[in-house]
């Protein structure tokens, strides 16, 4: 016979009697009272809850959990009550408790890394739908105004790279406007719905049309892909999340603001800037220019690697690897057969650019 | 009269209570939150049920289900609040008595203050079982908005002078309406001698450059413990605090290493260290027999107070 004897606080009264339990399919049946006779109380096993505290183990009977049952830690029946009283785990909960603790780090690490993805990509994936064209362009205008206010533009070089960009055919989709800033770093990026912004110090370091045709068809795909709205809306995203995390969701309107200025220090990931490469060499040769151009501009970049900023979008995977350079190697061999020549309309507005005297 | 020890003991272990704070974290961030009421409900019940006085864990019963409804019902008060705030002052744009909705407003929110600790020590005690028998706290509402607002405003007349007259006033109050079935507990506390020990408290860390912190704290301790009684007829027990300053040194600096060292991981051995501490330096002595209390106080499960409080970010005040 399963019988257990036990100690019983019946929820009235603080002093426990000693009782007798039987337990027979899925339920505790309670005998108390003289003799342990009559009818047994009756508690399903799954609305009982069970724990151990100081050696003794303790079940709370029913729903209410006020009457429980103490089995001392001395009864010869301790563990063959705690194996069948701790039941089975129902619900999710009750199994997550059940399991070991690597299973636990390794299920939150990956929560973790749900939320991170949910935060930096599915978010900024589904606004990036949401914001159409002429509201991009708009935002990039705002942007715009608040990354130059600190620059000293150089209307004069700005004008000859307008000049020269006009010549090619940078987009489709948005009207394509230079600026260059007079700032000795080597810099240049694009802004959402078609601001690039180039510094005075990375013309210098350009030395034939082609390059500068490799840079400003980069950073155009950065406009025609939407990469820096994209990178925007994770950055904001990631933002987002970190304010959530360390101060609640009070900041969040705040976060939006300070991230929108700081765009200039986007950094994409490596799979942009390949498009980007790609497609920015795909342009060049749609107008008719060597796309040779681009290695030019990344061996040149790699040669003065020092001086480069490291939020350079172009050199974000840095360094500059071998594999983009490869790249463009086997993109430039692929069309070693076609003829190029660069208009000669470029070629002035380069000469005019480089040594405007 | 025979006077007896009783054992009061922690048998919580860090890392148990630290793999439920986990299986939380990763439900609630799941559920975008909605789990929080079942991760507190487990949260409590692990710490109560490692809890014991006379070998009887102390057992919470609150349900996750009870706290989400009053979750809910918490919000929906505070919004519907706002709401109507907002509407009031945008219609009355303007006018004079903008400025005097909103201290209007003010007031209603200070006054959610005492009712939500009211309707808090209900539902916690009402839940809280030893041996069987219910806690329960007695005490009447208009008493306890009378002695808050009271306090607060004596409180900002004196410059926050009165500050401790107007906390041992309310803790006085609230403890000594607290029973466990038919015994009930009191408590003697006054707001003469505690503010004088946290005037000496303040000064004598300030000079003593932090040190005497550690002695500070335990004596606020102990005089929380000291003042507390348990009668039941004639029968009475008495609560001293055997903790020292050295002791809560070792406790809190510990605890602050291991808080910075973990990044807030180890935020369960703090826990449960904390607790252990306290049970180890509470010792009980009387003449109370235990076994005779009744069942005497009536279950209450609405946890909209309390989950106002977790909302409101009040903590559990004693």
């Amino acid at each position: 016979m399963n019988e257990y004897s036990v100690h019983y606080y019946d929820g009235n009264r603080s002093a426990p009697r000693n009782a007798r339990i039987e337990i027979q399919n899925g339920a505790i049946l309670l005998y108390d009272g003289e003799g342990y006779e009559g009818r047994p109380l009756v508690f399903p096993l799954n609305t009982c809850k069970a724990s151990q505290a100081g050696g003794n183990l303790f079940v709370y009977l029913g729903k209410t959990g006020v009457a429980y049952l103490e089995v001392p830690g001395t009864s010869p029946h301790y563990t063959a009550l705690l194996a069948l009283l701790q039941g089975q785990p129902t619900g999710i909960d009750a199994k997550l408790h059940k399991q070991k603790w690597p299973v636990l780090v390794l299920a939150l690490c990956a929560v973790f890394a749900l939320v991170y993805l949910c935060f930096t990509q599915l978010l900024p994936g589904v606004a990036l739908r949401l914001i159409s064209r002429e509201q991009e362009k708009v935002l990039g205008e705002k942007i715009y105004r608040s990354v130059l206010t600190d620059s000293e533009v150089d209307h004069f070089q700005t004008q000859q790279l307008q000049a020269f960009a006009d010549q090619l055919h940078l987009s489709d989709q948005y009207a394509i406007r230079v600026t260059v800033v007079k700032n000795k770093e080597v810099n240049a990026f694009a802004l959402p719905g078609g601001h690039i912004v180039v510094y005075s110090g990375i013309l210098r370091v350009m030395e034939s049309p082609e390059t500068a045709a490799g840079l400003l068809g980069h950073e155009a795909t950065h406009i025609n892909q939407r990469h820096s709205l994209r990178g925007m809306l994770s950055g904001i995203g990631w933002s987002l999340l970190r304010s959530i995390v360390f101060s609640g969701f009070g900041d969040m309107g705040n976060v939006v603001l300070s991230n929108a200025g700081s765009l200039h220090q986007l950094s994409y990931s490596r799979k942009l800037e390949r498009e980007a490469d790609r497609k920015g060499m795909e342009l060049l040769v749609r107008n008719h220019i060597d796309p040779a151009g681009m290695k030019t501009l990344m061996l040149a970049l790699q040669k003065v690697d020092k001086g480069i900023l490291p939020a350079f979008s172009f050199i974000s995977t840095h360094p500059l690897t071998e594999e983009r350079i490869k790249n463009a190697d086997d993109f430039i061999q692929q069309h070693k057969n076609a003829k190029f020549a660069t208009d000669s309309s470029l070629n002035r507005i380069w000469k005019q650019l480089k040594d405007p005297r | 009269m025979e006077t007896n020890t009783y054992a009061l003991g922690f048998y919580g272990k860090g890392f148990d209570f630290w793999k439920i704070q986990i299986v939380n974290l990763i439900l609630c961030i799941v559920t975008l939150g909605l789990y929080y009421p079942w991760a507190k409900a487990r949260t409590l019940a692990y710490l109560y049920g490692q809890t014991t006085f006379e070998e009887q864990p102390f057992v919470f019963t609150g349900t996750g289900r009870e706290m989400f409804r009053g979750f809910i019902k918490a919000l929906l008060i505070l919004v519907a609040l706002y709401v109507v705030m907002i509407c009031l002052v945008y219609t009355s744009a303007g006018t004079g008595i903008v400025q005097l909705l909103l201290l209007l407003f003010y007031f209603v929110f200070l006054a959610l203050v005492p009712l939500v600790l009211h309707g808090a020590y209900r539902y916690r005690m009402a839940k809280t079982i030893w041996r069987g028998i219910r806690f329960g706290y007695e005490g009447n509402r208009g008493e306890l908005v009378k002695l808050f607002f009271k306090g607060f405003f004596l409180t900002i007349i004196t410059f926050g002078i009165y500050g401790a007259w107007f906390s041992m006033n309310l803790r006085r109050y609230l403890l000594s309406h607290v029973k466990v079935g038919n015994a009930a507990f009191t408590y003697h506390g006054s707001g003469d001698d505690f503010f004088i020990l946290n005037l000496k408290g303040y000064f004598l860390s300030v000079f003593t450059l932090g040190i005497y912190f550690f002695w500070w704290q335990k004596d606020l301790f102990a005089y929380f413990v000291n003042n507390l009684r348990l009668t039941y007829g004639d029968q009475k027990v008495k609560f001293t605090s055997s903790a020292t300053g050295s002791g809560f040194a070792g406790l809190l600096i510990v605890n602050f290493l291991i808080l910075i060292c973990t990044l807030g991981i180890g935020y369960a051995w703090v826990v449960t260290r904390t607790m252990e501490f306290a049970a180890n330096n509470i010792s009980v002595t009387g003449d109370i027999n235990f076994s005779e209390l009744a069942q005497t106080q009536p279950d209450y499960s609405d946890a909209t107070a309390a989950d106002m409080a977790d909302i409101l970010d009040f903590g559990f005040i004693i």
